[in-house]
């Protein structure tokens, strides 16, 4: 991810401090996946709302008598799956920085100055 | 007999790129607890190479190297990051905190990390180890907000928050002007004398160094003096 090449100085100040590469990697996991949980949140109430109004627009249709508006299908499943899917997306975006970041040398970037 | 915190047998270290060059031949001391030492030698002679190998953070060498008698040769990565946790201090030239955290926050990172101590007991250390400092009142702000000299103290309140065995020092005053250097030799001088503090720098001001208990002098990475 774009941020893990502006945060090189500071994982190399937190490896030289005793943090170790694994302890690097879960920080920058939980940072990704509570952006995928407060993304995917956000989706949910602005998909919600959209649901809300396009629910409201007229629709008519001599084929389908008894609808008067917009069908809109407010399945719990679609909700659970579009968490699950911004979750997984976010963290497995993230796969390949995470090892990038718990393999940073900071020798390297200590002597690079 | 006071006992070593830290031995170095032999070491050397090659750089292969492309060439194979020897930086370091055979690096032989040992350092008593409590002694403050200082490293000197002219640039390019292998300095920082060899603070990299004893702070644990570099392993691509030869030899052998034991922290507070520890062999460390065979030790896998998360056990070298809990050693330089626990037991190294380490301040580098270019002050180095984390610039998304206030003074406090920075100093108390390797005692969260440690873990042995509570959030608020960490943090009654913190401001303890700043006021010997003397910046106490920087405590809450930003780490890019206090100046250089104001930084460099901080990464060495930082260094002491787990109480290490070393502090282990790259130019620690490289970048500070005169006032500030001074500052930074009389702190070392005070951990040394009054708290016992064992510090290994390097420097390649010679009058800092001449101020220090002990010389290890290098020359293209042989000890020439110690
Ligand atoms: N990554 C590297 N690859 C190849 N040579 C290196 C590397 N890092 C340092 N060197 C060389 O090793 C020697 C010692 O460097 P260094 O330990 O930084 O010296 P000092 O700190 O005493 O100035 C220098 O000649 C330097 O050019
Ligand atoms: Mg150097």
């Amino acid at each position: 991810m774009f941020w893990i090449n502006e945060k090189v100085d500071s994982i190399a100040i937190l490896k030289a401090t005793g943090f170790s590469g694994m302890d690097v990697s879960l920080i920058f996991i939980t940072i990704a996946l509570v952006i995928g949980v407060f993304g995917g949140a956000l989706g949910l109430v602005f998909g919600f709302g959209l649901c809300n109004l396009i629910d409201m627009v007229p629709f008519d249709t001599d084929a389908l008598p008894t609808i008067t508006t917009y069908p809109i299908n407010y399945d719990l499943r679609y909700y659970v799956i579009a968490v699950i899917f911004s979750i997984a997306a976010t963290y497995f975006a993230g796969y390949f920085p995470y090892r990038k970041a718990s393999k940073i040398d900071p020798v390297e970037i200590i002597r690079g100055k | 007999m006071e006992k070593n915190v830290l031995e170095a047998k032999a070491i050397s270290k090659f750089f292969h790129d492309p060439k194979t060059v020897q930086v370091l031949t055979d690096v032989t001391f040992d350092l008593k607890a409590g002694e403050f030492t200082s490293i000197i030698g002219k640039s390019g002679c292998g300095k920082s190479t060899l603070l990299y190998i004893l702070s644990t953070m570099d392993t691509d060498y030869e030899g052998e190297l034991y922290i507070d008698g520890e062999f460390l040769g065979d030790k896998t990565e998360a056990h070298l990051a809990h050693v330089r946790n626990a037991k190294i201090g380490f301040v580098f030239q270019f002050h180095y905190l984390l610039n998304e955290f206030n003074v406090l926050q920075n100093v108390m990172m390797p005692g969260l990390k440690l873990g042995e101590l509570t959030a608020a007991e960490i943090e009654h250390n913190a401001y303890e180890k700043l006021k010997v400092l003397g910046i106490q009142d920087e405590a809450l702000k930003k780490a890019n907000q206090i100046s250089g000299g104001q930084k460099q103290r901080v990464a060495i309140a930082r260094a002491l928050i787990n109480d290490p065995s070393i502090i282990m020092a790259d130019e620690p005053t490289g970048n500070l002007d005169h006032k500030n250097s001074e500052i930074v030799f009389e702190i070392f001088k005070e951990l040394a004398e009054e708290y016992k503090q064992s510090l290994l720098v390097v420097t390649h001001d010679t009058d800092f160094a001449n101020r220090t208990h002990r010389i290890i002098e290098l020359l293209d990475g042989r000890v020439i003096r110690q």
